[in-house]
């Protein structure tokens, strides 16, 4: 029971954290009304991905998405997992380095990027290292922190909303569709860990469907709060919307008048809980594709997390994070497409095949 | 043994990174606080930035003026920063005072705006204000006045509800927002330097895409805060029969479309508290003569933006559902001026 | 003379408590053999001639005593060493052990020394392992209650006793701490000898043992499926697994309705943060970002650390410092003078470095806050490795501001979810029950 809400949490956790800052700009400029309309939409689809993934998952109790590729063979194995992981190694790397831009700009504006990154790394590592347990278990406190100080930051904007900021509308024709950018935004998403440790606790839709919910609610008010406040025309000039929004907030009561340092806190936590369980599922998959026994998991994760540092380290300025950053998560989508698919067409026919055997 | 020399790649790891960090260590006595800048633009060519600094040593606090010039407002920050004894440290500024030749450039404005939006310091909480008087008067005047706080200026616009309810605060990013919203414009509250007090209101001036359009008085930038649903509470309105106090006020718009044109029927709701009356004055009479007062000041204040262009009221802003996107763009031309408001006004004894 | 009595008498040669006494009961001679420093000897004496006046033979009289007779030289050496009385008879063909009137060596039930309990039962443990094992019994009358004890260490054989209640404590656990315990072969002098054979911590200022001197808060951890350790000669009871939630809560709390319960937990919790983050967060906000602060509390800051010559990180790591030594020398201290050197220490000097203009007032006020809230915690070393950790997040912060403070905070709660003893995470909250009733 503890262990199914751990891994709610830490499907939350790693959601937000993706999604905090580069997806509104999507969302924007994917349409100018009806904002709503995508963020549903994406919530839907990915809903619809998660389903068959678990059903996919539960055609092999006891095992993870690794074990099941190993079953297909190795070379299946290699060939579906290694650009994953690739992918995996762009993501953490952009992903720290985009948080690292927005936390220099809201906590110390002298200080250069490379010492917080090594920071992040560091912890990030640390906790990847320590292991799954040790993940589950630090995010439910990470949890328990950072969610209050969202939620904060959430209702204290509310003072400067002005609603006749957003046109109420209804785009009938779903334009956004075939706009690559929405595939983009089909990578926002972190299920895929789901499969990585299916091999302990089953998963139950119920609990997951509530995780979707308040994900898909949480990404809603990100999107709306800077329209509310700024309106459209206003948020596509902005580079973090979002984080300006939280500057305009003004509590006259409030002895610490920064919002933006709250907002800045709960990214450094969700960053690390996602970098962590990214650099953990690298080192699953290297484990169990290299069966070695010299080499161990926590030396795949210094490997390649020192790979992804150093790619983070040499990309110059913000606009080309942003722009790589979108385009792991534009992998990441095909992986979300391609693996939950492959797993549960897998499934289906060796269930059939056991069937036919039988008679 | 692997275990130990893990722990000594984290010794080694830690020292690193205290290695790694000392750009932004500066204790908070040594730094220098601005509370207000000022900017101005001498000859149209250089820009003049002036920053109020609070000095915190003695008991009574006073404050000292920097002045610097320079190409533009990044190089003149730049500067002061190089000169001044102390790190200086603009993340409080409160208020940023814009003298009014400067704001009459809308090019220019704009462009000053944009850069204190995107500035990582000042926050963009900051309030703007214009000026007509020369900035380094208004500046340096809260040193003249006795027993007044170094942060006088700021304590000035943020009385709380029910103090002063002419006036208007207008931070950066609502002067920054209002170039793109199609269907609102800002009014930025007008000061200059007082005789007795620190700073005197003029009423504000009115922004229509960053340009500077107007000045209308007090009471008509009163009305601003009405239909934005702000409580004016504690008001005082002079009738010349009676003086009334206004304790609550509330708005109600209605919006439709008739043959492509907008109307709105506008409802004031305002209940007044009557502090003093000539002998023989009714209070229906005293009810009368203010909503008759209000409903004139109000078609004056909209006949004259109508003329210019320029939803000051923000009356686009609730045509989102009855106009489309695209063609709200065009609601200050094509719209605005067609405009018709039903006002009334209802006045209601406590 | 007879070659038992030789060999023994040789072997404690160079101990000068030592006693051989000569006796005749039914004109035989019997020699009682032990240490006057651990028997009471003319008490032991008149109990052996008392019984021997009743008992018809020497054989007779021995029977009478104990029934450990006709053992082996080896356990009669071992016996005497115990503070056993050992008789043997003069034709050296019989001998026994006794147990004697020993000399009082421990104290009696006392009040608890270490902890303070209000409004509860005001009996602590003892020395000795028996009378705290039956402090135990008295308390949980089951026969679940198992018990086991082990004899360890290569100098000298210290007793281990391990108590968990059948049917709530997980076996597995069970066995993994049985197996633990027996393979000991170095001496078990402290707890962190003890500590040491549950798993490598070795640079970990977190146990796996937490120490109670309260049986009832012994008992309150057997039934929450925990193993409770006994040290001989300690007095206090080992809880096997220390848990994070030890640190807040104490049995006795329960004595108070609910609500005054959970405040005081929660005060407990407020405590722990604020010792570990308060003196981080001033270094943050006065010296890298203070930007947070309001205009009027920053400028009211900045006059408060005006003229002051230290920098934020300096005066905060010399006060904690300072204030670390004054609690240390104040335990190390006789009662009667540690009031006076608390009083000089901590009022004059510190009102002296404000006057001084050293350290700022404002942190004077941080410090106090931190030195009382770091001992709301339950438990003295709970409540010094909480003041531990304060020191790498105060370096943190004086280095990245508020940033260094948070990820500070979160890299002690990573370090924390990692430890585990025998695969019990240190941030649960509770054991499971398992295992049969049988």
């Amino acid at each position: 029971m503890t262990q199914r809400i751990q891994i709610v949490i830490v499907f939350i956790l790693i959601q937000l954290s993706i999604g905090y800052l580069v997806y509104p700009n999507l969302i924007y400029a994917l349409t100018k009304t009806a904002h709503w309309e995508v963020v549903m939409f994406q919530g839907f689809l990915q809903w619809i991905l998660i389903w068959i993934y678990i059903k996919g998952l539960n055609y092999f109790p006891e095992n993870d998405v690794i074990d099941i590729y190993l079953k297909m063979g190795r070379w299946a194995t290699i060939i579906i997992l290694t650009p994953f992981v690739i992918n995996l190694i762009a993501l953490v790397a952009f992903n720290i380095r985009l948080h690292t831009e927005v936390i220099i700009s809201v906590f110390l504006p002298r200080t250069p990027y490379w010492s917080i990154l090594i920071l992040l790394y560091f912890i990030s590592v640390y906790t990847a290292i320590k292991g799954l347990g040790t993940i589950f278990r630090s995010s439910i406190f990470i949890f328990l922190i950072v969610i209050p100080l969202v939620l904060f930051n959430i209702f204290s904007s509310v003072i400067n909303f002005d609603i006749h900021n957003v046109t109420p509308a209804w785009n009938s024709p779903a334009r956004f569709l075939f706009n690559i950018k929405f595939f983009y935004l089909l990578g926002f998403s972190s299920f895929l860990f789901l499969g990585f440790m299916a091999s302990k606790t089953k998963l139950s839709f119920r609990q997951l469907f509530i995780a979707c919910a308040s994900v898909t609610l949480f990404f809603l008010s990100v999107v709306y709060i800077p329209l509310f406040i700024f309106g459209q025309d206003t948020v596509v000039t902005l580079t973090n919307p979002f984080l300006e929004a939280m500057d305009s907030v003004e509590i006259s009561w409030f002895s610490f008048n920064r919002q933006t340092m709250f907002f800045g806190l709960s990214l450094v936590g969700l960053v690390i809980v996602a970098n962590s369980v990214m650099l953990w599922m690298i080192s699953q998959v290297m484990r169990k594709i290299v069966t070695s026994r010299r080499v161990k998991s926590s030396y795949w994760i210094i490997a390649f997390s020192v790979i992804s540092f150093v790619f983070a380290f040499f990309v110059p300025n913000q606009s080309l994070v942003e722009k790589f950053f979108l385009w792991s998560t534009g992998a990441q989508a095909y992986s979300m497409i391609v693996i939950p698919f492959t797993i549960f067409i897998y499934g289906f026919l060796s269930k059939r095949g056991v069937i036919r055997y039988e008679k | 043994m692997r275990n130990n020399n893990f722990y000594k790649f984290l010794i080694v790891f830690m020292s690193t990174i205290s290695l790694c960090g000392c750009w932004d260590i500066k204790d908070i006595n040594k730094r220098s606080i601005p509370l207000v800048m000022g900017i101005s633009k001498e000859d149209d060519e250089e820009y003049r930035l002036t920053l109020q600094i609070p000095i915190p040593k003695s008991n009574n606090q006073i404050s000292r003026i920097v002045t610097e010039k320079g190409e533009s407002v990044a190089s003149v920050l730049g500067k002061i920063r190089t000169n001044s004894e102390n790190a200086v440290d603009f993340s409080q500024i409160q208020l940023i005072v814009i003298q009014k030749n400067l704001a009459n450039n809308q090019r220019e404005l704009r462009s000053l705006i944009k850069f204190l939006m995107g500035s990582e310091e000042i926050p963009s909480r900051a309030l703007v204000a214009i000026t007509d008087d020369n900035v380094d008067k208004v500046l340096s005047n809260i040193n003249d006045k006795l027993g007044v706080n170094a942060s006088a200026i700021y304590d000035y616009f943020n009385k709380g509800v029910g103090w002063a309810p002419e006036l208007l605060n207008t931070p950066i990013w609502e002067v920054y927002r209002s170039p793109f919203l199609s269907t609102k414009d800002i009014a930025v509250p007008a000061v200059r330097a007082g005789k007795d007090t620190v700073l005197v209101f003029e009423g504000s001036e009115i922004l229509r895409k960053g340009k500077l359009i107007d000045r209308i008085s007090p009471e008509e930038s009163q009305f601003i805060n009405m239909f934005q649903n702000k409580n004016v509470k504690g008001k005082i309105e002079n009738l010349g029969v009676a003086t009334v106090m206004i304790t609550n006020s509330s708005v109600q718009n209605k919006t439709s479309m008739k043959n492509k044109k907008p109307q709105v029927l506008s409802d004031l709701n305002l209940k007044i508290n009557i502090l003093e009356r000539k002998e023989g004055t009714t209070n229906n009479r005293i009810r009368k003569e203010l909503e008759r007062v209000t409903e004139k000041r109000f078609y004056d204040l909209l006949k004259q933006t109508q003329s210019s262009h320029t939803d000051i009221f923000g009356f686009g802003q609730q045509f989102h559902h009855l106009i489309s996107y695209h063609e709200l763009k065009d609601w200050r031309n094509d719209y605005y001026p067609n405009l018709r408001v039903n006002f009334e006004v209802h006045a209601n004894m406590e | 003379m007879k070659n038992i009595v030789k060999e023994i008498k040789s072997k404690f040669s160079n101990h000068h408590d030592f006693f051989i006494e000569e006796e005749l009961v039914d004109k035989t001679a019997i020699y009682l053999i032990g240490f006057n420093t651990l028997i009471d000897l003319p008490k032991s004496k008149l109990y052996v001639q008392q019984i021997a006046a009743s008992s018809s033979s020497v054989k007779a009289l021995f029977i009478n005593l104990s029934d450990q007779i006709e053992v082996d030289t080896e356990q009669l050496l071992k016996a005497i060493l115990e503070g056993k009385l050992v008789i043997v008879s003069k034709d050296n063909e019989e001998n026994v052990i006794v147990d004697p009137i020993a000399q009082n060596l421990s104290r009696s039930i006392e009040e608890p020394k270490n902890e303070s309990a209000i409004q509860a039962s005001m009996d602590a443990f003892g020395e000795d392992i028996n009378i705290n094992i039956g402090m135990i019994r008295k308390r949980l009358n089951t026969e679940r209650l198992c018990h086991s004890s082990y004899q360890v260490g290569d100098l000298d054989k210290r007793r281990l006793s391990m108590l968990y209640i059948k049917g709530r404590t997980p076996n597995i656990l069970i066995e993994k701490v049985n197996q633990q315990l027996m393979q000991i072969n170095s001496d078990i002098e402290t707890i962190d000898d003890l500590n040491r054979q549950f798993g490598k911590r070795r640079l970990s200022p977190v146990s796996h043992l937490s120490t109670t001197e309260l049986p009832i808060q012994a008992i309150h951890s057997l039934k929450k499926n925990r193993i409770v350790l006994f040290m001989d000669n300690y007095p206090f009871a080992l809880v096997f697994p220390n848990l994070i939630w030890d640190m807040f809560s104490i049995e006795n709390d329960r004595n108070f309705p609910f609500v005054l319960t959970f405040m005081l937990r929660i005060f407990r919790v407020i405590g722990a943060m604020a010792t570990v983050v308060l003196p981080a967060l001033y270094v943050a906000l006065v010296s890298v970002n203070p930007g947070i602060f309001r205009a009027d509390l920053a400028l009211f800051v900045a006059k408060s650390r005006e003229g002051i010559p230290l920098s934020a990180f300096l005066e905060t790591i010399l006060m904690v410092v300072i204030v670390d030594l004054i609690l240390e020398a104040i335990v190390r201290l006789p009662k009667s003078v540690g009031p006076s050197i608390t009083m000089v220490g901590g009022i004059i000097l510190g009102q002296a470095m404000v006057e001084a203009k050293l350290v700022s007032n404002l942190l004077v006020i941080v410090i106090t806050a931190v030195v009382i809230a770091s001992s709301a915690v339950v438990g003295m070393q709970n409540s010094l490795y909480i003041r531990l950790l304060k020191y790498p997040i105060l370096v943190l912060a004086s280095l990245f501001g508020i940033l260094g403070v948070w990820t500070g905070f979160i890299f002690t709660v990573i370090y924390l979810a990692s430890l585990t003893s025998d695969d019990i995470p240190y941030l649960t909250f509770k054991i499971e029950q398992e295992g049969d009733t049988k």
